[in-house]
């Protein structure tokens, strides 16, 4: 880890840019936009402050980055990129699909001005030829079209390589290892058009990230990552051999949602829930995806002490006490010599934790075809001993998950 | 295609469980039409499970309150097929939003909806509170002809399944918001012309210039200044709630060390976080209206032309 005062520097000749900027303006008032006398404008005041940036390396690429980076899809603001950029952050992320292209676009007017070395670029594109239930690519999938978006990406970026080029959201280890794209990729290495490569998850991500870890060819895994995960141990265990691996790791949706519940009416804390992501060292950058400038501000603050209050503890357990506890089965057991009727329960919830966390319908599946039919008796039972040593409700679980027995072999592939 | 349409409608049932989701709704919106074929069910997607259809871009679709989306292929008679996607956003505005901003910058127009254009491979339009893409494979006898084709077979379903509802009595409202709708909301018609860069007109639904307070904005580019400049239209809840606004932001910006200045009910804000210069404004009954640039002499031009405009269009008391 690198802690540095530069961005003191750093701020101090933006503030001076941009104070030139201001000079540079008509000395109109409002009253002269309609007609009336006007007096000279003062150039503003820009608030001075110190900003600590920490920085991580991003595993075997050997950048050194900032721990706080910008997914800028939801941005729709070039003046917060700039913001973003004059603050001391310096990885964006985009994709070639956001806004048809218009992000990526809007990237490229604000970098055009900016020496190259000051700022650096992730792009994603999508492979095409997807089985949409398995994940997994077909014999549809073709380099060509994927090469041809990443060219265009870097036209509407206005550069003539990227840092990263992801594989756009890979859910299984077939796509995250597909010969057709990663050649694809590596060829755009090669080339100089892209200085590093990776692939991007948000859906079963331990097995993306351990099959890009033992590839051997890619750099970097951009991955989702939050304290609400249910199976976020096995996301942390899975980033840890990556980040072993020397693989550059990224996170993604930190914050969780914004909000605890469907309704949008309880916000999670945010700055605790970047913070969280940022305990965990195998972490390099997170790319929080800020909107207002106030957001902006918040997420940088969080370099000045990674580690959580108290308070931002006691916030991020609000989900717990409001019921949401998660997802995650340790497989402890306990519950097995609870249950009268001999339920497989720590199999019910693996199964259970496959439908709601990984959303892996095959899988949970396949667990379930492991427990045997006779078993699944919570459907028949009113009275349910079993203490479960996470607090879950095992009974309406098992109950909860038993239904997808029902559901057509045709449809769970 | 065998599973494509029932998968995701499975996990959808496993995820929301006991909710009762509207998805009856979107899939009506796709008709039946002679010379071509459909392949299944229309398959569902709802705000918890879009980012698996459209990975991330679905946190901005969320931002434009999505509601449901319906996607169903259909094979043409002569050869070819169609991808149709209808997205059901919060209303109106939210709807001609999200299709704004994927609207290219030189756009072929088409007549449907209450705007739409054609790409190569590609026709989207908006009409209500849906935005319909649809995205054509190999077709034969003319891309163009059959996406139009299909694009007006979707338009009047909407139009229909609009009449339905309110026959029914299960409408809410009348005007711009209403699914069915083939006008543009009328803020956009406010922009002057003059210095207008063609095709620039969009609907920003949260946090305008960067502020959560300012919310939502109507906003076109013109080739006014050096860096050019941007003019925006925003529609508060209420007189309260525009005045509301324009303190916050000053206080924002004096608290920033900026310079705030007032003169004829014009507020100047010389943000120091806005490099594109300063943000003048005008306030009047529930509407916010002003420009982000360097030229002030030319923007107040336009500000007095939003004004006529919105005057004009009966939006200003």
């Amino acid at each position: 880890m690198n802690t540095t005062n530069d961005s003191r520097r750093q701020f101090l000749k933006h503030t001076l840019v941009g104070a030139a900027g201001m000079a540079a303006l008509p000395v109109l008032t409002p009253g002269e936009l309609f007609g009336a006398a006007g007096q000279s404008e003062k150039k503003a005041q820009s608030e001075k402050k110190e900003r600590v940036i920490v920085k991580r390396k991003l595993g075997k690429t050997g950048l050194e980055l900032p721990v706080v980076s910008m997914g800028v899809m939801n941005a729709d603001n070039s003046e917060l990129v700039r913001a973003a950029l004059d603050a001391g952050i310096v990885l964006v992320d985009t994709a070639h699909g956001y806004q048809r292209g218009r992000n990526e676009e809007m990237i490229g007017g604000v970098v055009k001005s900016r020496p190259r070395d000051s700022y650096m670029i992730a792009t994603k594109v999508r492979g095409d030829g997807v089985d949409r239930e398995t994940g997994e690519f077909t014999a549809d999938a073709k380099a060509g079209p994927f090469v041809e978006n990443f060219e265009t990406s870097l036209k509407r970026l206005g550069v003539s390589y990227v840092e990263i080029l992801y594989l756009h959201n890979v859910v299984t280890r077939q796509a995250a290892l597909f010969e057709e794209y990663l050649s694809a990729m590596v060829k755009l290495k090669e080339q100089g058009k892209a200085r590093f490569i990776g692939v991007s998850t948000h859906g079963n991500e331990p097995e993306v990230i351990r099959a890009v870890a033992g590839s051997g060819v890619h750099d970097v895994v951009l991955t989702a990552y939050n304290f609400r995960q249910p199976h976020v141990a096995d996301v942390e265990a899975a980033m840890a051999e990556a980040a072993k691996a020397g693989l550059g790791v990224v996170a993604m949706k930190t914050q969780a949602g914004v909000y605890w519940d469907k309704e949008r009416q309880k916000p999670i804390n945010m700055k605790a829930a970047l913070k969280w992501a940022l305990g965990n060292e195998n972490v390099h950058t997170a790319i929080p995806g800020f909107t207002t400038f106030d957001q902006l501000e918040l997420d940088l603050s969080v370099m000045a002490d990674l580690a959580l209050t108290v308070d931002e503890r006691k916030d991020l357990e609000q989900g717990e006490d409001m019921g949401y506890r998660g997802l995650f089965c340790d497989q402890c057991s306990v519950c097995m010599a609870q249950c009268g009727r001999g339920v497989d329960i720590p199999t019910m919830l693996r199964s259970y934790m496959y439908v709601y966390g990984y959303r892996n319908l095959a899988a949970a599946r396949e667990a379930l075809d492991g427990v045997e039919l006779g078993r699944l008796a919570c459907e028949s039972c009113d009275r349910c001993t079993v203490n479960c040593t996470m607090g879950f409700d095992v009974r309406g679980r098992v109950r909860d998950v038993a239904r997808i027995r029902h559901v057509p072999e045709e449809f769970v592939v | 295609m065998r599973n494509s349409a029932w998968g995701p409608l499975v996990v959808t049932v496993l995820f929301l469980l006991a909710a009762a989701p509207a998805w009856a709704d979107i899939t009506v919106m796709f008709p039946d039409m002679i010379g071509w074929e459909r392949e299944g069910e229309p398959a569902v997607y709802l705000p918890d499970n879009l980012f698996e259809y459209i990975n991330g871009a679905a946190d901005l679709y969320l931002a434009y309150d999505f509601q449901e989306m319906g996607t169903l292929n259909y094979a043409y008679g002569r050869g070819g097929s169609v991808s149709v996607e209808i997205y059901r956003l919060g209303d109106a505005k939210c709807a001609y939003g999200i299709y704004s901003q994927e609207r290219p910058r030189d756009p072929s127009y088409v007549e449907s909806g209450a705007q739409g254009y054609y790409d190569p491979g590609v026709l989207n339009f908006c009409q209500g509170d849906h935005y319909i893409k649809i995205l054509g494979y190999e077709l034969a006898d003319g891309e163009k002809v059959a996406l139009a084709a299909v694009a007006n077979s979707i338009s009047a379903k909407i139009s229909s399944a609009r009449v339905d509802s309110t026959e029914s009595g299960s409408g809410e409202g009348s005007g711009t918001d209403r699914a069915g709708d083939k006008t543009l909301p009328a803020a956009l018609l406010c922009f002057p012309a003059t210095g207008k860069v063609p095709n620039t007109e969009r609907y920003i639904a949260r946090d305008f210039l960067g502020q959560e307070f300012l919310r939502s904005a109507f906003v076109a580019e013109y080739d006014i200044g050096e860096q050019g400049s941007r003019a925006f239209i925003i529609e508060a809840r209420d007189a309260d709630d525009a005045k509301g606004m324009v303190d916050r932001f000053r206080k924002s910006v004096a608290d920033r060390g900026g310079k705030v200045e007032e003169s004829d009910g014009v507020v100047c804000l010389r943000d120091p976080r806005q490099s594109a210069g300063p943000v003048t404004l005008k306030r009047h009954g529930n509407y916010v209206w002003g420009a982000v640039g360097d030229d002030l002499r030319a923007l107040g031009t336009v500000l007095r032309g939003i004004e006529e405009n919105l005057k004009e269009h009966h939006l200003l008391e």
